[in-house]
């Protein structure tokens, strides 16, 4: 009995295990299909319906079947469209998605996923041949030509007309992403003048307490200031309770301009004694540390930021305790979506009686001022996939709706309806930002706005969502040609065309070495080592974790310089 | 003759065993259909995923499925073994396991025990319900109140340092403090909860070993020591030996949300270092690796325990 009892569990175990492997997809393949695009339908030739089962960067799972943009595309493109029911925003839900292979046939995630070359590999998503780009998206093929290397971005290996993902245009991250920002009321008590002429950023709603000026204090005067932020009573109260300065503990973003002034922008590289170092390896870097330590013993940095992420950091700055904060051009213009962040939510309230001065990024000892570009070489990013299971004559269809939803501006209505139906402009109409009815849902439901679209903005659809007082500071500083020449720091290598293994080896070193970078830059800054004396240990343990592979890498990636001139 | 006869009958026995039992069976078949689903359940949940086990020993493809995937050499348990920070991991969770079964394990035990000795029916059950209270919340919003709670420049415990005249120090960023609390809060978060089993098992002792030890001149403290500890002494190494089983899980939901880099060096635990380096980039593969290490280090001292106690005395699992 025992052993027909354990023969027959043995049988059932194996039984299964034959089916779940039998269930397993076996048709991950390499091989891209050769497309006969001539005997495919003409552009514009919606004569046969087609079954889509869409979702674009949006895509949180929310849209109604039925849906206002779903039936107007379903009219325009004879397709019916199936909705996505995954939430793409959550990490868990794509990545179980990904891991069952069940996808639908096209799909941007906002979070989790793998990379272009790994969903590919993984029998996931098929190419997107150019010859049908050219044929069906010509707007985004002119998009890519205007924004070299566009073009020879996202190739598969070997090949120079196989796509594996299609890409974003993102215009809205153009020009100096982070500046510092200054209380302009303490600075004002304490008698300290701002550098240059000032400007309100808006008229109302707390703009009119956030100035900006397109100069600069040094990395000198800003020691100063800080020194008198710290122990000047700015606040008034008569207590010893203010910093000047209070980084979080999560994120880098904090130092954005402090590093400019050395040069430097986390994560990249550059040249430095004749050799390619990474930033958080270099000789700058380690002066950088050794500034903040300074600070930090001098009591001008909050010793509580060890403890507080960003979230929490954006808290403490609105008790009215900090001085220094640095902050996005939508934030100082206080845009919607920055609610509750710091430094602007120090005037949200219209009791405060606080005010902000934005200023240029801080000069450094060699005249050195910038940020780190938002995007390493070009304003191209995020994915948008096709799925392996798509067939030509469905991919013909999918690429025209992805050509008009996201690069004919006409098809504005799929993003916020029709202007005085579904939405109304916030001020000047064309000028400022869009605003959708409360009866519609902004975002996929009843509406199906955003539902079908990917992350891609002109300048144009920029101001459909940005404030007009953020295209204004934008346009007068943040994103004025000479700022942007002179201030954008950028990668000197970068393998943005997936030539090298960066990827691969990023994927398993990056990990080690975040937590080497982090731990050491944390304990350096608050005297817990001593910079000089640790220094070689650091660079030598970051070099033996993965750090020395991933520099030798990138020596084979090419040069931002040769990519921006197209050589 | 008679040997035919005998053989026939031992022929016949087990049948006639197997029939009997199969009556049997018959009779309390609506227990064994009650007792069927879930071991049915099981089978499904528990032992069909086992399978995925093997993503341990390949680069799993999800396009290719598991079995198509490449066999990768153990890479992964190279790579785990390799690593200095996940060595470093390895002996934190160790280190910060252990401490809470030396002083978290005991906890609800003596809480019990003396909760059991309180007179007073409305406040032992006010008190009983106000312990288990932090059970039910989450260490994200646990997390907040201990980080307050311990704040240099908000914080209850600095207010009271900075009144004698001392200076605020920043026990959250401190090595040396950041331990001890965690042990502190998980312990007060579950020690409550903790105890409820416990003292199920105070109620279901027989009072007439009570009488009898009072008989024998037993005051509480003896009886206490005598009667209610050796009760419950199967309950708690039944437990000890099940949470000796999990030793390599220290708590990754407490000390992710209440760790930063300066205190990586100590408290950095397995799932916290693979969370950072594993899961967050869809490494599902080296994850189950890991867990799978986890996993046969906490069979191997469930087993060991359990047989070493065996030896020492009539309790154990198995």
């Amino acid at each position: 009995m025992k052993r027909k009892l354990k023969a027959l569990s043995l049988a059932a175990v194996s039984g299964a295990l034959i089916f779940t492997s039998a269930c397993s997809n076996k048709e991950a393949s390499k091989e891209a299909e050769k497309v006969e695009v001539g005997s495919l339908p003409k552009a514009g030739d919606f004569s046969k319906e087609v079954e889509l089962n869409l979702s674009g960067s949006f895509t949180r799972g929310k849209a109604e079947d039925g849906n206002y943009v779903q039936k107007r595309l379903e009219e325009q493109f004879n397709v019916k469209i199936i909705n996505t029911k995954t939430d793409t925003w959550n990490t868990d839900q794509v990545n179980l998605m990904v891991a069952s292979g069940d996808l639908p046939d096209t799909f941007g995630f906002t979070a989790g996923g793998k990379s272009a070359q790994e969903l590919f590999d993984s029998g996931l998503t098929r190419t997107i041949p150019k010859e049908m780009l050219e044929k069906y998206a010509p707007r985004y093929m002119k998009m890519l030509s205007e924004n070299p290397p566009g073009p020879i971005m996202n190739l598969k290996q070997g090949t120079d007309n196989e796509y594996l993902q299609l890409v974003g245009q993102y215009d809205h991250v153009d020009g100096v992403a982070w500046g510092p920002t200054f209380r302009l009321d303490w600075l004002e008590k304490l008698g300290i003048k701002p550098p240059g002429e000032i400007k309100q950023v808006g008229p109302s709603g707390g703009r009119e307490k956030i100035y900006f000026t397109d100069a600069a204090y040094t990395l000198e005067e800003v020691e100063e200031i800080l020194k008198a932020f710290t122990f000047d009573d700015p606040d008034g109260n008569g207590k010893d309770d203010t910093y000047g300065l209070s980084p979080y503990n999560n994120q880098i973003h904090w130092s954005a301009s402090l590093m400019g002034a050395f040069g430097l922008a986390p994560g990249y590289n550059f040249i430095e004694d004749g050799k390619l170092v990474q930033t958080e390896v270099s000789q700058k870097y380690k002066e950088f540390l050794k500034l903040m330590a300074k600070w930090y013993k001098m009591g001008l940095i909050d010793p509580e930021f060890t403890t507080l992420d960003n979230n929490k950091s954006w808290e403490k700055y609105k008790q009215g305790k900090i001085g220094y904060y640095i902050a996005q051009p939508s934030y100082i213009a206080m845009d919607d979506w920055a609610k509750g962040r710091a430094p602007q939510n120090i005037v949200e309230s219209p009791d405060s009686t606080a005010k902000l001065l934005a200023t240029a990024p801080e000069i450094g000892k060699g005249g050195q001022q910038g940020v780190g570009a938002y995007l390493p070489v070009v304003n191209l990013a995020d994915a948008f996939y096709v799925s392996k299971h798509v067939t030509d004559e469905e991919l013909a269809r999918i690429l025209q709706i992805f050509d008009y939803i996201n690069f004919d501006n006409e098809a504005r209505w799929t993003l916020y309806g029709e202007v005085g139906v579904h939405s109304d402009w916030e001020g000047t109409p064309e000028k400022s930002a869009l605003k959708v009815r409360p009866e519609f849902a902004k975002e996929e439901g009843n509406s199906g706005f955003w539902a079908y679209n990917f992350r891609t903005y002109d300048k144009e659809r920029v101001q459909w969502f940005q404030s007009e007082y953020t295209n204004k500071i934008k346009s007068e500083f943040y994103a004025r040609e000479d700022v942007k020449e002179k201030m954008l720091i950028r990668p000197y290598k970068w393998d943005i065309l997936n030539e090298t293994k960066l990827k691969e080896l990023s994927k398993r070193y990056s990990g080690q070495l975040t937590t080497i970078v982090d731990e050491f830059r944390m304990k350096a800054i608050v005297g817990e080592v001593d910079i000089d004396k640790e220094w070689d240990k650091y660079v030598e343990n970051w070099m033996k974790n993965g750090g020395k592979e991933t520099l030798d890498e990138l020596e084979k990636a090419p040069k931002v310089s040769d990519l921006l001139s197209n050589k | 003759m008679q040997t035919v006869v005998q053989k026939a009958e031992t022929k016949t026995k087990p049948k006639r065993k197997a029939n009997t039992k199969w009556i049997e069976m018959k009779k309390m078949k609506t227990l064994y259909i009650m007792l069927a689903i879930p071991m049915v359940m099981l089978f499904i949940f528990h032992y069909i995923p086992m399978y995925g086990i093997l993503i341990a020993f390949k680069n799993f493809s999800p396009g290719l499925g598991i079995w198509d995937s490449p066999w990768n050499n153990f890479d992964h348990f190279k790579r785990l073994f390799d690593d200095f920070l996940f060595l470093r991991a390895l002996q934190n969770t160790v280190v910060i396991s252990l401490l809470k079964l030396i002083i978290v394990f005991p906890a609800p035990i003596i809480f019990a025990i003396l909760l059991n000795e309180v007179k007073n029916e409305k406040f032992k059950k006010v008190s009983q319900s106000i312990s288990y209270l932090p059970h039910f919340m989450s260490w994200v919003i646990l997390s907040a109140m201990v980080i307050e709670v311990f704040s240099p420049q908000r914080g209850i415990i600095n207010f009271f340092i900075t009144l004698v005249g001392g200076d605020p120090i920043n026990f959250m960023s401190d090595k040396a403090s950041f331990i001890p609390i965690l042990i502190l809060t998980d312990m007060w978060k579950e020690v409550g909860w903790g105890a409820i089993i416990y003292l199920a098992s105070i109620a279901s002792i027989d009072p007439q070993l009570y009488e009898a030890a009072e008989m024998d001149g037993a005051g509480r403290f003896h009886k206490m020591i005598h009667v209610t500890l050796p009760s419950i002494m199967p309950m708690v190494i039944i437990l000890f030996i099940l949470r000796l089983g999990s030793v390599l899980n220290a708590g990754f939901d407490q000390i992710l949300n209440l760790y930063n880099p300066l205190v990586y060096e100590v408290a950095d635990i397995i799932d916290t270092y693979v969370y950072r380096s594993g899961l967050e980039q869809f490494q599902f593969d080296y994850a189950t690796a890991v867990g799978l290490f986890k996993n046969v280090v906490g069979i191997i001292l469930i087993l060991s325990a359990n047989a070493i106690i065996r030896r020492k005395s009539e309790h154990g699992i198995w």
